[in-house]
């Protein structure tokens, strides 16, 4: 991790936990946007193996014009799609409302893109390959334990 | 001409001189027709010319004529004169067979012998009676009274009976015989045949020396004096004109039409001697300039033998039989090609009957041969090693053309290979038998000088192949990247699986799979990525275009992901294969779809569109072009837009374009950009030889 996005990081971390107290009941998903088809069912398998449930979108378009956003309670996101890029769907997501804690992976993360999702209020830029322990941590800090 | 008292004899001085002077010119017939003239003089060459003449003939034809008629007339007069002779006797006969009976029977009667006596003499008185005899019939001892003699020779008889009436009637008393004897007509006959023909002949005789006299003032000797001047006539040098020595007369005779005709003769003869000389001094003309000429073609023909012997370049004529070609032209075969495919013996014919004529010092040189006289002989050894080589000269042939030329390899003597430039030059017209020339040049040098050309060349697109793969560093780590990520995520989900109180194998032998393909996916990646970046020579194989351009896609795959540009690559399986190196046309493919890609993102198109696509041009060329939708190439840039360091990029090195054109060019096709995209952006294009089956 980059050192001048760690406040940050620790910021959105308190909002989302004050969420979690009010959804504990539910049964949390995971939905994970990759156009890399391997990638994505890669991820898909570490997170069922992780306890959660998981649903995969091959683009952001997918992902925005299914009926999954509102019982999404996790999204991990690539950045570079064909298509809408990953830190575009954030920005139409907040512009529609929903504050989803979501993780970018990504082969090139650059400061310019890393900047910009911070902002928006991602909580994390991952470079690929990602450690399955850090996505872990990063599921369990938002949902608590599956 | 001289005059010689009426007669004429050929100048026995001027005449071996005129023979002389004209030498073997004379008409061989003339000669025949006239007999050397004497060479004595006197009276005896007169004479001969008399012999010689139309005097003697004229003569003897007169005389011979005159005494034939002389002798008829004569002959004629006689035989009158003969009639009338013995018409003149047998009248006396009959006056005395009139006269005298009576008389002589009334002294018969009274047996009057010297009556009888007195009256017969009285008739052998009468003129050619020479026998006259009274013979008393009708008794036993009958009077016989005869005066005269009896002669021999032609005699007219007539017995007359003595008729005497007795006793009142008539009876025979006795026979009167005369004979009148003819020798005296005769004899008078004779005497005026005598003096007729001694008469005539003489006459005859002077009547026909007068003629021929007359004969040789009027004509012979004006004959020969026009067959004198007609001798010493030379119708090169004329002397004058033919003229007679006499009185015209007042009348043109035909010895004046003879002399006009004559004087029109040599004039006309004059005429055709001018034409003659005129015709003579052309063909004279002719002669020289034909000797002149061959003088020429020898002198060329010795200069070329010269010029191919001392060429520095090996030379090898060669002869073959081609009569197959006339066959296959009237049977209307245009592509010969087809025609060795279908008879593949024809091409083994033709080899075989080929024979080297003459090779130079530098062929036998070349060759490693002890002499000429080592390589001439069958031609076939000539084409051992460059089968499709004779294959296209015969095809060259066959199209007629003058020239063909081609790299080869022949074989020495010692068994070596030796590279050449082969230079076919064929004698026009193009005849079955017309020598073909061929010029062989060393190239073996040049083939090296070139492999090391292609060396470099290989060695500056690999360099250049790196640097792309540089410019690719970043895609080439994400592509790795992807199936690395998915590998590590998928392990730690196995793991997660396994480690669980009740392991789920399922899922963990599903993710191993799946691990496993994803391993794979990077070691082509991979696989690709060291194909691009290995420095191997440059192989010509049989590719097929569509799919270096699929290959090179999946090497582009992330940027083309990244431009989100609309890939277009319609696979064309009925395509033929090109003739050339995989690496580097797929470094060259990879290079333009780059470049347009770069370009779009850079001029930010919306909806961009790459279109990659392979063309058969002809029957030996593909067409690769690769199109976008972009901004098109400033037409200021299209001139140097394959030249060394040009650029528009700042990061770029200028060389991804002249690498291409190298890489194309080297493969014997060209490279080209323009504006023309049917997508409308810029399109580069260009063009490799197809791999074509046979050779």
């Amino acid at each position: 991790m980059l050192f001048p996005t760690c406040k940050v990081e620790v910021a959105n971390l308190e909002l989302v936990l004050e969420e979690r107290d009010c959804c504990v009941q539910t049964l949390h998903t995971v939905s994970i946007v990759d156009d890399d088809e391997a990638v994505r069912l890669a991820t898909v398998s570490l997170v069922r193996s992780l306890g959660w449930q998981a649903r995969a979108f091959a683009s952001a378009e997918a992902f925005l014009s299914s009926a999954h956003i509102d019982d999404t309670s996790f999204l991990i996101c690539d950045v570079r799609m064909p298509g809408m890029s990953g830190v575009e769907l954030q920005a139409r997501l907040l512009a529609s409302g929903y504050r989803l804690p979501i993780i970018f992976v990504t082969a090139y993360p650059t400061p310019d893109i890393q900047g910009k999702a911070l902002a928006n209020g991602a909580l994390a830029m991952l470079s690929k390959p990602v450690e399955a322990a850090v996505i872990a941590r990063w599921i369990e800090k938002v949902l608590g334990r599956p | 001409m001289r005059r010689h008292d009426g007669q004429i004899e050929p100048d026995a001085a001027d005449a071996p001189d005129a023979r002389g002077e004209r030498g073997n010119s004379r008409d061989p017939s003339t000669v025949a027709l006239e007999p050397p003239p004497p060479r004595s003089t006197g009276f005896w060459p007169r004479i001969g010319h008399l012999r010689r003449g139309m005097g003697l003939r004229l003569l003897i034809s007169v005389l011979l004529f005159s005494s034939a008629v002389t002798l008829t007339l004569t002959a004629a007069q006689l035989y009158l004169e003969y009639r009338y002779d013995v018409g003149q006797v047998e009248r006396r006969l009959a006056d005395v067979a009139e006269g005298y009976p009576d008389i002589i029977g009334e002294s018969l009667w009274h047996l009057d012998r010297k009556h009888l006596q007195t009256e017969i003499e009285g008739i052998l008185k009468l003129p050619d009676v020479r026998t006259v005899e009274v013979r008393e019939t009708g008794t036993i001892d009958p009077l016989v009274v005869s005066v005269g003699q009896r002669n021999r020779g032609p005699v007219l008889k007539r017995d007359v009976p003595i008729i005497r009436t007795v006793n009142g009637e008539l009876k025979q008393i006795g026979t009167l015989h005369v004979e009148a004897t003819l020798a005296d007509v005769y004899q008078r006959l004779l005497d005026k045949a005598l003096i007729i023909l001694v008469s005539q002949g003489a006459k005859t005789f002077l009547v026909s020396l007068f003629i021929i006299f007359i004969f040789h003032r009027i004509v012979t000797r004006h004959l020969v004096a026009i067959a004198q001047f007609m001798r010493r006539y030379d119708f090169r040098h004329p002397s004058g004109a033919l003229r007679l020595q006499r009185r015209p007369p007042a009348v043109a005779d035909e010895l004046d039409q003879l002399v006009v005709s004559f004087g029109d003769l040599c004039s006309s003869l004059r005429t055709a001697y001018d034409g003659l000389q005129t015709a003579n001094a052309a063909l004279e003309r002719d002669v020289v300039a034909r000797i002149e000429s061959e003088k020429a073609l020898r002198e060329a023909e010795q200069r070329f033998r010269h010029l191919f012997h001392n060429m520095p370049v090996a030379l090898v004529e060669m002869r073959g039989h081609f009569e197959i070609y006339h066959q296959l032209h009237a049977d209307g075969v245009t592509d010969f090609a087809a025609y060795l495919d279908q008879h593949p013996d024809v091409l083994q014919q033709l080899s075989d009957s080929m024979t080297i004529d003459e090779v130079n010092d530098r062929a036998v040189a070349l060759f490693r041969a002890r002499d000429a006289s080592q390589l001439i002989g069958p031609g076939a050894r000539f084409w051992s090693e460059s089968t499709g080589t004779l294959r296209r000269a015969l095809e060259s042939r066959f199209r007629g053309e003058t020239n063909f030329e081609e790299e080869m390899s022949v074989v020495t003597m010692d068994g070596q290979r030796v590279d050449v430039l082969c230079t076919v030059s064929r004698l026009q017209p193009i005849s079955d038998m017309s020598p073909t020339l061929f010029g062989l040049v060393d190239i073996t040098e040049r083939v090296l000088a070139r492999e090391k050309l292609q060396q470099l060349e290989a060695d500056f697109a690999h360099t250049a192949r790196i640097f792309a793969l540089g410019e690719l560093t970043a895609s080439i780590a994400h592509e790795i990247n992807q199936p690395l990520a998915a590998i590590a995520a998928s392990s730690e989900a196995s793991l997660n699986w396994l480690n669980r109180p009740e392991p789920d194998l399922g899922e963990a032998r599903q993710l191993a799979t799946r691990i496993l393909a994803d391993a794979h996916r990077a070691g082509d990646i991979i696989v690709r990525v060291r194909a691009m970046a290995a420095k191997q020579q440059p192989q010509r194989l049989a590719i097929s275009l569509d799919a270096v351009i699929d290959e090179a896609l999946l090497f582009l795959r992330h940027e083309i992901q990244l431009s989100q540009a609309a890939v277009l690559h319609r696979a064309n399986a009925t395509a033929a294969k090109a003739l050339a190196d995989r690496t580097q046309i797929q470094q060259v493919i990879v290079n333009l779809a780059l470049n347009a890609l770069q370009s779009m993102a850079s001029a930010r198109t919306r909806n961009g569109a790459l279109s990659i696509s392979v063309t058969p041009v002809g029957s030996g060329t593909l067409r690769c072009a690769v199109e976008d939708n972009g901004p098109g190439i400033r037409p200021e840039h299209l001139p140097e837009l394959f030249d060394s360091f040009f650029t528009t990029r700042e990061t770029g090195m200028g060389m991804g374009l002249a690498v291409c054109r190298s890489i194309v060019e080297a493969h014997g096709g060209e490279i080209g950009a323009d504006n023309d995209s049917s997508l409308g952006g810029a399109r580069f294009f260009f063009t490799l030889p197809a791999f074509v089956q046979r050779d």
